[in-house]
């Protein structure tokens, strides 16, 4: 069984952030507090990477430092980032080509992180007119949930197990498929209890947004069910759910769920010692 | 950007850099890619890197191959001693195969037109085929006081789909008001296949759109600082908590501007198993952070609603 690498990191996997749709814009603010805990020493300059990637190329890149000085931050500025949206609501219609964001953290002084997975957090996407929406981002790499499925079945997949499509209701559904790597990677799409899957070429350092209302043929009002993403190559994908008339007006966007190749039997000594070792968090003063 | 100064590895599960993939396809002329990748473990993890991978190989067979003496292998033929903690990983992954047992907990909401459905999809994947096991289900529905509001169960086989609708049960679907309560659901295998697609999920409909996410364990007494956004008007922000102790726990929300500004407290104390949303109040437009600590195991889910309920987003925190 795979392990990652024990002992200090010098960087973090790169985190990646789905494009702000039309109107929105995207509000990164890292997480100090934690990614403070994760720092090896109380001394360190972290560089903070970001990197917005589309149409096969790096389009803009912002570097800021944060440093730790006896544990505190010198200057909390670098950890907040805003993007407005690049693009406009045609090309979101379209979904052909859309960019995405990179954030790296890695570490200039000092011996860097306890572990390769930086902190989590989330994204908030806002709006004047359009309801706000947030978002976990997805690891471009080692996701251990995936590294588990490629050991039990040496192939990839992941989906969302409940999708809908209602027309009556103006309610709409897409993937967006990142592809940050450097070479194309060709994905299918199926659709539960729909024939025929759907290949989609998501082009090197790009995304693409493929909206399932048109996996459907016109005459089918409505479709709710399982949906799955595979292919040769990994890409990260997340879920949206939006208006049919106004694709650009989410509801809400969620990551993937991987067909998990973890056994439902797990072993009779490891459930033992969870059951005894299971530590309960020191009790919270509320006052 | 100069490929040396980049700080990205080439392949983070195995930590390799670009430049050492590099002098090893140098130092292993006879490698094709699949080679390579299988001698390194570049690319057979996650396999996420594999067409950064394909792209170093394909560049370093093309440059002129360098004298490369030095191999970055690691794998010296030293004696090994197995730690503890690799002793017991061995004894534990060698010990008997016993029924998993899967315990997750989420919020129920429902009002006009608003429901929570809870979903355990058992697919097939297409690439995969029929790997995963067949699954009981067992629900607790719990209303907001923490009494029993109904008990459901069902059986979920390779291609089958358990719906539930929870909502129902808690009421608060006249007038105005919003109902809240939440439920414990409790997945056990029934053979010895494999995880699949069975993790829960709900979903919370409402007349404009609909929102699916999946549940979630009970394991802190305080939720992870949470942003949200003020920004549009007429959005409403809410907590949803459950109390996972067998007794009543206090808890505190405390919501504050990002940019500075005074924090508000609302404290709340939930029975044994009941549950609260809690509407939080922004001071103005902007970003806002929220947190939920509790003298008790919770769990704490983040909604975003129109005014009107007429769509509502949720995600765990």
């Amino acid at each position: 069984m795979f392990e990652h690498r024990q002992g200090p990191q010098r960087g973090c996997i790169p985190v990646v952030t789905a494009p702000p749709p039309p109107g929105y814009t995207l509000r990164q603010r890292l997480p100090l507090d934690a990614i403070r805990a994760a720092c090896v020493d109380v001394d360190e300059i972290i560089l903070i990477d970001r990197r917005l990637y589309g149409g096969g190329k790096l389009i803009e890149r912002w570097e800021q430092r944060l440093e730790l000085r006896a544990g505190e931050w010198l200057d909390a500025a670098p950890a907040a980032f805003d993007l407005e949206s690049p693009v406009d609501e045609a090309q979101w219609g379209e979904g052909k080509s859309l960019p995405f964001l990179e954030t790296l953290l890695v570490a200039e002084r000092g011996r860097g992180f306890r572990s390769i997975f930086a902190p989590s957090f989330y994204t908030v996407f806002d709006s004047d007119r359009l309801k706000s929406f947030f978002n976990d981002n997805a690891l471009k790499y080692a996701n251990t949930v995936v590294i588990r499925q490629i050991e039990a079945f040496k192939a990839w997949v992941e989906g969302y197990p409940v999708c809908e499509i209602d027309r009556a209701r103006d309610l709409g559904q897409s993937v967006i498929l990142i592809n940050p790597h450097e070479r194309p990677a060709v994905v299918s799409i199926s659709l539960e209890g729909l024939e025929k899957p759907r290949k989609v070429k998501v082009d090197a350092m790009s995304s693409c947004r493929v909206d399932f209302a048109q996996m459907l043929g016109a005459d089918r009002q409505a479709w709710r069910g399982q949906a799955f993403v595979w292919g040769p190559n990994r890409v990260n994908m997340f879920f949206v759910y939006h208006g049919l008339a106004e694709p650009n007006s989410i509801v809400t966007m969620e990551h993937s769920e991987v067909y998990r190749g973890e056994h439902g039997y797990v072993p009779w000594l490891g459930e033992l010692l969870r059951k005894s070792a299971r530590k309960r968090p020191a009790p919270a003063s509320i006052e | 950007m100069n490929e040396a100064d980049d700080p990205e590895l080439l392949c983070y599960c195995v930590g390799w850099s670009r430049t050492q993939f590099i002098d090893h396809i140098r130092a292993a002329p006879e490698k094709d890619f699949a080679g390579a990748c299988e001698s390194s473990g570049v690319g057979m993890v996650c396999t996420s890197c594999l067409l950064n991978a394909e792209v170093v190989y394909s560049q370093a067979r093309q440059a002129a191959p360098a004298a490369a003496e030095r191999s970055s292998e690691n794998k010296g033929g030293k004696l090994h001693w197995p730690s503890r903690g690799e002793i017991a990983g061995w004894l534990v992954r060698h010990s008997p195969l016993v029924p998993g047992h899967f315990e997750s907990v989420c919020p129920v909401i429902s009002g006009p037109s608003l429901t929570t459905e809870l979903v355990v999809s058992n697919a097939i994947a297409p690439p995969v085929g029929a790997r995963s096991a067949a699954f009981a289900v067992e629900v607790e529905l719990n209303d907001s006081e923490g009494k029993v509001a109904a008990r459901l169960s069902g059986r979920v086989a390779p291609g089958e789909t358990w719906r539930a609708d929870l909502g129902t049960e808690i009421g608060g679907t006249s007038g105005d008001d919003v109902g809240c309560g939440s439920a414990r659901i409790v997945l056990r295998a029934l053979d010895r296949g494999y995880k699949g697609t069975v993790r829960p999920h709900f979903a919370m409909r409402a007349r404009r759109g609909s929102a699916v996410v999946h549940t979630a364990n009970a394991s802190r007494n305080a939720s992870t600082p949470h942003l949200f956004s003020t920004r549009r008007k007429d959005e409403r922000h809410f907590v949803h908590i459950r109390n996972c102790e067998a007794r009543e726990i206090l808890c505190r929300v405390s919501t504050a501007p990002l940019d500075g500004g005074k924090a508000v407290e609302v404290r709340r104390t939930l029975p044994a198993l009941g549950s609260a949303l809690v509407e939080l109040e922004p001071q103005g437009a902007g970003l806002h952070s929220t947190q939920v600590v509790c003298d008790g195991l919770q769990r704490t889910y983040f909604l975003a609603a129109d005014a009107d309920f007429g769509r509502v987003s949720v995600d765990h925190v």
